[in-house]
């Protein structure tokens, strides 16, 4: 079905190839996981498959592709758009419309079907992939997972053979991937051909047949479902890859020790976003100074509600931060607590990583301390807005220690990272938590919170756990915890 | 074949306009608004112009702008006349200037409000097909729409990083406006890229002619609509003449 023959690729700008020399061969039917750290070149061969390269990303290339007896590059991309359906790693900048039923009639109306048609193609669609609920609605106030389920539907109303999928599951919980594998599965049982480019491979388990390994643009392993996934945690590790073991459970493992010295306290936190949903109600909350906390919670919990409120953001919410002896009102900002956002592209404002952490100290030694600590004295003169993702991440965290605020305040800090990536942003933490740090970090990455947590609390309707040590007992019941909260199954009731 | 979907899709928004009565609503509203006095009989023209974004915000539903809307209006209409009666100088210079401004630009701006967030991007493109405007003006000019809401919800969580980095007018309001529009613009050039990729592997600029879900077309309500604003446009012109 999709051929690759020797392809040698590099980006118009790169001198080092993105792809070098790969040979793949895809069967119809057959579900193929490709997977390999960031910049292995994993997206550019999906990009291949559906004609973005060349007709859209220039740059050199050499070699042949074949998809379905045609080559992509004597076709014009939208006759490609016929036959491969594409989806994205980024729900915000995938949908074209704002209204998903027209979202999901988009491609139809590109091809100019007629409207009985494309009313016909929209009624099967949201039959097969269970979207009812979801129809009429401002994609961008669905949950992640409803939103990538309506990026698959519209993939698929052109009834396309191909389907393939850039890190879709970046900005999803766990929870939301279920939704995600389940369109997945049934592509598979329709006996669609599916190509997915991923970091996190759980949850593909007992969907793809062949595992493709990436590494630095040559394919290095090429293996059958059932082997990849019987490897032992440490294979996983040695290529860089995510552990899918770990992915499913948190363990206790190399915690850092934390001197008992006091607490960062909440007391009498008051919030709502309106009359009608409760809001944040947190009587007293106490995070031990330097330690680590994971603060998990279903989507809509209001995890990301109570950051902003511990930064001061949110002015209608009531309340006291205790932090050193000092209290300070929530309801505006309380110059103690530094976030690190989700999206961090839209924190970092200076011209260079080194003049990014310089804004909140003044003090140059201390500053060529904390980036050689956070291994980022190489990157020091680049602007932080050309840097990855995990390195984003770990100039904000640079200038939230540089700040001296004492409150860390992270979120879904991992989402999108690879393993390398992932490991670096954790061991940031480590650093900033062991130079006097309180970390509070929202996250449901098992993996994540295995490698730097060092206690965890629980948001529900609003209400805060108590914060817990994260031991071998609590660990068992933070995982019933996090399963609970993947399994519930109010989205998915009609598909299974 | 009648489709459950789109069957759905008629939901109850308010009065819909025709996206071609909104456009043409809005130019002639915002450019009688800028091209008439305040004098006399030109002055309760005006106030009855300003008076239309109202009226139709709270057609299509969104009652809590329209009267946000309303309220600023009058207090800048309000503070004019008040001002002119004890300010004298270059106070009332200023103050003349500051409502002035209010009261010239915020009703045309709310009808471009009024116009965005009441237009879907499909029925956009659906207006766009009937008058047969090229696809390459077409693109960009969805794109802008579609790309209004990204860009605000861009900038609030910019300014909260600011907030948050205690990053105020203090650093001068040249490095804060700075501060502001680089990431937005990085935000904004990724975004767009990526959205033009999406846009294109789903067969958007296809030399086809595209067909639309969306039924537009001229009903009463647009009739009227585009009677008052030539009423409008007509009574300017004959106050003008004589």
């Amino acid at each position: 079905m999709i051929d690759f023959r020797n392809i040698t690729y590099s980006y118009g700008t790169d001198m080092s190839p993105s792809l070098a020399n790969v040979t793949l061969h895809v069967n119809p039917g057959e579900v193929v996981l490709l997977t390999g750290s960031s910049g292995s070149g994993k997206s550019t061969l999906l990009r291949l498959v559906n004609g973005l390269i060349p007709h859209y990303h220039e740059g050199e290339m050499s070699g042949t592709v074949t998809v379905a007896g045609i080559e992509p590059r004597d076709r014009e991309l939208y006759e490609l758009a016929k036959m491969v359906g594409s989806v994205f790693q980024n729900p915000q900048t995938q949908f074209f419309c704002l209204n998903t039923t027209e979202e999901l009639a988009f491609s139809c109306e590109n091809f100019g079907l007629p409207v009985s048609e494309i009313a016909h193609r929209l009624d099967t669609t949201v039959q097969q992939l269970c979207l009812e609920e979801l129809l009429n609605k401002n994609p961008f106030l669905l949950s992640g997972g409803q939103k990538q389920r309506i990026a698959c539907g519209s993939a698929q109303m052109m009834n396309q053979e191909i389907f393939v999928l850039d890190e879709p599951s970046s900005n999803l919980d766990g929870r939301s991937v279920r939704l995600l594998a389940e369109v997945i599965a049934y592509w598979k049982k329709e006996g669609r051909t599916v190509l997915v480019a991923e970091h996190r491979l759980g949850y593909l388990k007992d969907i793809v047949d062949r595992v493709v390994v990436l590494n630095k643009g040559s394919l290095i392993e090429d293996f059958a479902a059932s082997d990849f996934y019987a490897m032992g945690s440490s294979a996983f590790i040695k290529r860089g890859l995510r552990d899918p073991h770990t992915e499913c459970c948190v363990a206790v493992t190399d915690q850092i020790d934390i001197a008992d010295a006091g607490f960062v306290s909440v007391a009498n936190l008051q919030y709502s976003y309106s009359k009608k949903i409760n809001g944040l109600s947190i009587p007293l909350a106490k995070f031990p100074i330097g330690s680590i906390t994971a603060l998990v919670g279903e989507n809509g919990a209001g995890k990301s509600t109570l950051l902003r409120c511990l930064c001061g953001l949110n002015r209608k919410c009531y309340g006291t931060l205790e932090i050193n002896g000092e209290l300070f009102g929530l309801n505006k900002p309380t110059g103690r607590a530094y976030m690190v956002m989700q999206n961090t592209g839209n924190q970092l404002f200076a011209e260079s990583v080194r003049a990014e952490v310089e804004s909140s100290c003044s003090s140059a030694e201390e500053v060529t301390a904390i980036l050689d600590a956070l291994d980022l004295a190489d990157l020091a003169a680049r602007h932080p807005l050309s840097l990855s993702g995990g390195q984003q991440q770990r100039v904000a965290v640079a200038s939230a220690i540089a700040s001296n605020r004492g409150l860390l305040l992270l979120d879904e800090p991992t989402s999108g990272l690879d393993y390398q990536s992932m490991r670096e942003v954790a061991s940031s933490l480590k650093k900033s938590s062991i130079m006097g740090c309180t970390v509070i970090v929202v996250t449901h990455d098992r993996e994540f919170i295995t490698s730097c947590c060092t206690h965890y609390a629980v948001l529900k309707n609003g209400r805060l756990s108590e914060t817990r040590v994260l031991d071998e007992d609590s660990a068992s019941e933070l995982n019933a915890a996090l399963d609970a909260m993947q399994s519930s199954v109010t989205d998915t009731a009609c598909m299974v | 074949m009648t489709s459950t979907v789109l069957a759905l899709k008629q939901q109850q928004r308010g009065i819909l306009f025709d996206p071609r009565a909104k456009f043409l609503a809005l130019i002639i509203v915002a450019s009688l608004l800028l091209s008439i006095g305040n004098e006399g009989l030109m002055g309760l023209v005006r106030i009855v112009l300003a008076l239309v974004p109202f009226v139709l915000l709270v057609l299509s539903r969104n009652i809590k702008s329209g009267v946000a809307y309303i309220f600023i209006y009058l207090v800048a209409y309000g503070l004019s006349v008040v001002s002119s009666m004890f300010l004298s100088g270059p106070l009332l210079f200023l103050a003349l200037g500051a409502t002035g401004i209010m009261r010239q630009f915020l009703p045309g701006v709310m009808m471009g409000y009024w116009f965005v967030s009441t237009t879907t991007v499909s029925e956009f493109m659906a207006a766009c097909d009937r008058i047969r405007l090229t696809q390459s003006i077409e693109i960009p000019l969805v794109v802008m729409m579609r790309y209004f809401p990204t860009i605000a919800q861009d900038y609030s969580q910019i300014s909260d990083a600011a907030k948050m980095k205690a990053l105020g007018l203090s650093q001068g309001p040249i490095t804060a406006v700075e501060n502001r529009l680089v990431p937005l613009l990085a935000s904004a050039v990724r975004g767009g890229e990526d959205l033009s990729a999406a846009a294109l592997t789903r067969g958007l600029g296809a030399p086809i002619h595209r067909t639309n879900i969306c039924e537009i077309g001229f009903h009463a309500c647009d009739m009227m609509l585009l009677s008052v604003c030539a009423l409008g446009a007509i009574l300017v012109f004959l106050i003008g003449v004589a």
